[in-house]
């Protein structure tokens, strides 16, 4: 007979409230709701469910009738309500709005081919336009909001704008005025019918949001959908007019993204690729329709760096980020900003100096007989490494200044990487001038031949051997020649590549480290023995070049 | 001997349950409401209360006062010679309301019922206790302040209430509760709140707005930091509590014997402080829609706290509620005196045997959580919420959690407070980790229970059920782990602090407050109070409990007719 929730509250069922409460009362004062939570939560839940479910507790049809009707908010005799100013909201406008009270926002539930199936309108029941305290003003906005009725990605004309933000004026006054409930109930009409209409609600939403505080929800767990939604919008708005702004952190990340043009390599220079990265994810994760203003090349390029990036290819993202060091350096000293960096052909034209030092430097990374002239005619890209290089390789500098300004980095850095593209016996010339390298940085000390790992600059203590140095450049001259030092021509390469089980083995024997221990290094470069674990592998691999897979030695 | 404490941002008060009935117990000026306000200075010597306060002009750099605020945060307070931290100096004011209940009673509180902010959060409470147990008090419980407001206010009729609710604007504080009684339950349905709005807030707006009227900010400038900061603190609370009466009020601070005075009109100081005002919505409609109550279905708006009797907040209110609020409770003894009703019903007392309160869960818990989207990417720091806000309290609840990568050994659990989606945006309250075997991706699960006491004790306990490896915390912060030792020598260095002999408590105050009147007055004035001092002094010296009750008497006389009538 008594099934729950009476047999926790010990009543028989009733929908008498008072009942309830004296039950539940009474079971309370019985309890020690600190000893007997989960009594108390039971207990709770009963009374809670009785008295939500007063007038169908009791299976009387005639009483659950009448329960009924106290719940209708119609009775049919639509004359008795034209007084009443209930400012009604509910769920069911929402979903015309195409707004999921329960769901997350998206973008695609807003502005993308949706039709509201009857414009919103703020729900003053039954009231004339006289009686109304907002007079048309509602209406009035929502009509410019929804010309015709529908939804219009159209910004508004000024006219129409001047007479939306009237309207909104007196709605907003009017909201400032009235009591708690209309003011609330003004505030859910208002944000759903700027969400909906965005973008056409644009130039609206900011005066709207600073009147209801909308930006105080930002964030919360129970923010609103509309207000998630415009919050977002709001911020986006914010943010875009911010990040034009030449003291904005990221202003010349977004001035590059922002300008069209296929993406090159050498562009790291005028940017730092971290940041513009970083840039790129916070339009993405934050403000998706920001996402238009930008170059979708020079996006997806950079954003391949970022997916792309294996042990193998740590080298080739750090060349673009040490060539951004000296655009940093230039941007600190008077006289130079970032803005005027690309000026620097300019610069370059005019000095003499500059360019016999460019002439030198194009010697020194591609063998005697080369000029700055004979590079810009192979490369136009390697030339302008050489010329910024050039430039910027002031005697004043501190050493350890210098040292970030190196062309010869850059190049070995290119060269290495041409691994993907070039013919077999000048892959074998590439990987074993890798090899040497290692070597050389070891006998320096371990951790001069893990920072080649890890940032593929050889350490300012390392000196590498004369014919290493020749070796070299009639390497890097070579693969200049044909055309190979490129990144856009060595992109695509492999990913990832097994390491055969013999290759293994030679590398524990060479090394004396354990299995686990040879593993780890082969996958993490910046591990413990990773060193000596890659001079091992790049040793049996050229031993034997035959035997091992070929993407294992195109791993850049 | 069970008492009940109101610590508030600018007054305390203590209360005893006595005779069926909540009682306020005065302190030696014989008021009951203690001004929280600490001095001490270079030699350790103390003074709490209303001269404290008066000292704050004079000494300011060795006064503080609303050190509620820094409650539950790293910031102390420098006077004399040494640093306090905001639980010392409250426990300093607890041990002067002890006195007040020992000096009345004849017998030393040893157990108290103290009352926090309902929006205080898990940190800010333990600091509140700690206070409780420097000054040597067994915290029986914390209990959040409109409650024990709605308890001074349900016990004064004892019949049943309609959902009300009780808008609670201190000093430092803003709290909103939705309480509804019925059959001698008091039940909290929903509680919501600003910790850091209330009536110092707009002392702060007002002095922006006035200070460069003055035209005394060549001299300002000049000044020591504290002392402008006081100066104009001051002078705002006074112009701010002339203008609960007046239309107009005078902003005036004197400065080398140099007044300066703006006049401020109502209509200005409501334009001034209309952003605070509006912050005073978003909790209102919070609380209301988590109980799902509409406005007019409100039996009463109850109104507690100091800043409540400002006009401008009245007006805000009236409007919000489309309504008249209800001030049949005493703004500044309600907390106090329901904190005294909660003491009673802890000792059993007879007449209370019939009520019980229950309370809710004022913020959201939960850990910190990852998950992935549709493209495959991971999102890390989102707040996964186990105990809901207003959920009530005491409650248990669990949920499970999966691994989010092949071979995860442990499971890293924060566990956190707050509304906000970012983890990074809530209160961190500790942390655990729990081991799991190496399983691929999601196939090791965790549950992760919650418990949450009546005094807002948060329990976690976690349990693999693959391993059947249970780990249980109880969550302390970083403070709560000094030990029982160092709350001690806290205690013990407080009690090295020269504090005046209880009979002399009344000559302190009527010197401080002389001191404070002579600087804030010039010219003829001022040397009238510096002749009175002098008197005064001398009466002092003649150490004869009489003739110094006299001189005492006439001092206040003459200072009360001052300050009255300002001849300026």
């Amino acid at each position: 007979m008594t099934e729950w929730p009476w047999n926790v509250l010990g009543i028989e069922a009733t929908d008498d409230k008072g009942a309830i409460r004296r039950a539940y009362a009474q079971k309370l004062k019985s309890l020690d709701i600190d000893k007997e939570i989960s009594a108390y939560s039971d207990l709770r839940g009963a009374r809670d469910y009785a008295l939500s479910n007063v007038g169908f507790n009791v299976p009387d049809d005639s009483q659950a009738d009448e329960a009924n009707d106290d719940d209708e908010p119609y009775d049919g005799d639509d004359a008795d309500e034209s007084f009443d100013y209930d400012y009604e909201f509910n769920a069911g406008d929402l979903l015309n709005f195409g707004i999921d009270p329960f769901g997350p926002p998206s973008l695609d539930s807003f502005g993308q081919g949706h039709v509201p199936q009857a414009s919103p309108e703020l729900n003053v029941v039954a009231g004339s336009a006289e009686e109304n305290p907002l007079g048309t003003a509602d209406k009035e906005l929502a009509g410019l909001l929804f010309p015709g009725g529908e939804r219009s990605d159209d910004p508004m004309e000024w006219e129409e704008f001047e007479r939306a933000q009237a309207a909104l004026d007196t709605v907003l006054d009017y909201a400032g005025k009235t009591e708690l409930q209309t003011e609330q109930a003004i505030d859910y009409w208002l944000s759903d019918m700027l969400a909906e209409a965005w973008p056409r609600s644009a130039p609206l939403v900011e005066q709207a949001s600073n009147a209801f505080n909308w930006m105080r929800e930002e964030g919360q767990l129970t923010e609103r959908p509309a207000l998630s939604w415009l919050n977002a919008r709001l911020g986006g708005m914010q943010f875009h007019e911010a990040i034009q702004r030449s003291g904005h952190a990221k202003y010349s990340s977004w001035k590059y993204l922002a300008e069209p043009g296929p993406y090159r390599w050498w562009h790291a220079m005028y940017h730092s690729g971290d940041q513009t990265r970083e840039l790129i994810g916070e339009i993405r994760g934050k403000y998706p329709e920001l996402e238009s203003h930008l170059e979708p090349r020079k996006v997806s390029a950079l954003e391949e760096g970022v997916t792309g990036f294996v042990p193998g290819a740590i080298r080739l993202l750090f060349v673009l980020f040490l060539i951004s060091i000296p655009l940093r350096h230039c941007a600190d000293s008077p006289g130079g900003t970032v803005d005027e960096i690309p000026t620097v052909e300019t610069i370059f034209e005019g000095s003499p100096e500059v360019q016999e030092r460019a002439d030198q430097l194009a010697a020194d990374l591609f063998g005697s007989d080369a000029t700055y002239d004979s590079v810009e005619q192979l490369d136009e890209e390697v030339a302008r490494v050489v010329r910024l290089s050039a430039l910027l390789d002031k005697p004043e500098l501190q050493p350890s200044e210098r040292g970030s300004l190196d062309a010869e980095s850059a190049v070995r850095a290119l060269t290495l990487q041409a691994v993907v593209k070039a013919e077999f016996e000048d892959l074998l010339k590439i990987k074993q001038l890798q090899l040497d390298i290692l070597r050389e940085s070891r006998s320096t000390s371990s951790d001069a031949c893990t920072a080649f790992l890890t940032t593929g600059r050889v350490d300012e203590a390392v000196t590498l051997s004369a014919e290493l140095r020749d070796r070299e450049r009639s390497l890097s001259r070579s693969l200049l020649q044909q055309g190979l030092l490129d990144r856009d021509a060595n992109a695509g390469g492999p990913a990832q590549a097994s390491v055969p089980g013999w290759v293994v083995g030679e590398i524990i024997d060479s090394t004396g480290l354990s299995r686990d221990a040879v593993d780890q290094a082969l996958g993490d470069v910046e591990a413990g023995g990773a060193c000596d674990v890659q001079i091992a592998l790049l040793q049996s691999a050229l031993r034997q070049p035959g035997r091992v897979p070929a993407e294992l030695l195109r791993l850049q | 001997m069970l008492v009940g404490i109101d610590l508030g941002t600018t007054n305390s008060a203590v209360a005893i349950w006595r005779d069926g009935e909540a009682e306020l117990v005065p302190n030696a000026l014989g008021d009951v409401l203690t001004p929280s306000a600490v001095s001490v200075d270079k030699s350790g010597q103390t003074w709490i209360g209303a001269s404290a306060l008066d000292r704050f002009g004079t000494h300011p750099g060795e006064t503080v006062t609303s050190f509620k605020r820094m409650m539950g945060t790293e910031s102390k307070a420098s006077l004399g010679k040494r640093e306090f931290s905001a639980d010392e100096l409250s426990a300093m004011v607890l041990v002067s309301l002890m006195d007040d209940v020992e000096a009345a009673l004849g017998e030393r509180p040893t157990e108290a019922v103290i009352t926090v902010p309902a929006y205080f959060n898990e940190r800010q409470r333990r600091a509140t206790r700690r206070a409780g147990e420097i000054a040597g008090l067994e915290v029986k419980r914390l209990i959040n302040e409109p409650t024990a407001a709605a308890l001074a206010f349900g016990l004064t009729d004892r019949g049943d209430q309609e959902p009300f609710l009780v808008f609670d604007l201190g000093g430092g504080t803003f709290d909103v509760s939705i309480v509804e009684m019925f059959e001698g339950i008091v039940e909290v349905r929903a509680s919501a709140g600003d910790n850091r709005l209330g009536g110092d807030d707009f002392n702060t707006a007002l002095v922006a707005f006035a200070q460069p009227r003055l035209e005394a900010d060549d001299l300002l400038n000049v000044m020591p930091a504290d002392r402008k900061a006081a100066l104009l603190t001051q002078a705002a609370e006074r112009c701010r509590r002339a203008l609960t009466t007046a239309h107009e009020a005078d902003f005036s601070i004197t400065i080398d014997d140099e007044t300066f005075t703006t006049r401020i009109t109502t209509e200005e100081f409501e334009e001034t402080v209309e952003p605070l005002i509006r912050r005073l919505r978003d909790p209102v409609l919070r609380s209301l829609r988590d109980t799902g109550i509409d406005v007019k279905s409100l039996s009463e708006v109850v109104l507690v706290g100091g800043a409540t009797r400002m006009p401008v907040a009245r007006k805000a209110l009236t409007r919000m509620f489309g309504r008249f609020p209800n001030h049949t409770v005493h703004p500044d003894h309600a907390v106090a005196l329901g904190a005294a009703v909660q003491a009673g019903l802890l000792s059993n007392d007879q007449g209370l045997e019939e009520i019980r309160i229950t309370d809710v869960a004022p913020f959201t818990l939960g850990i910190d959580s990852s998950d992935e989207d549709a493209h495959g990417q991971i999102h890390t720091g989102i707040f996964s919420p186990i105990i809901e806000r207003n959920t009530p309290v005491p409650v248990s609840r669990m949920q499970v959690y999966s691994t989010m990568q092949a071979n995860q050994t442990r499971i890293e659990i924060g566990v956190y407070q707050g509304e906000a989606r970012d983890v990074r945006n809530n209160v961190k309250l500790g942390g655990m980790s729990v081991r799991v075997p190496p399983k691929p991706r999601g196939e090791e699960i965790v549950e992760v229970r919650f418990t949450y006491d009546t005094s807002g004790l948060l329990e976690v306990d976690t349990h693999v059920p693959s391993t059947g490896l249970t780990k249980n915390l109880i969550i302390v912060d970083e403070e709560d782990k000094r030990s029982k030792n160092e709350i001690a020598s806290s205690r013990k260095a407080l009690e090295k602090l020269k504090v005046h002999p209880r009979d002399e408590a009344e000559n302190i105050a009527a010197m401080a407050r002389a001191e404070r009147c002579y600087e804030g007055f010039t010219g003829d004035v001022r040397d009238a109070i510096g002749g009175w001092i002098t008197a005064f002094k001398g009466a002092l010296d003649k150490q004869d409990p009489r003739i110094i009750a006299d001189a005492r008497k006439q001092l206040l006389a003459a200072l009360d007719e001052i300050e009255a009538n300002p001849p300026l």
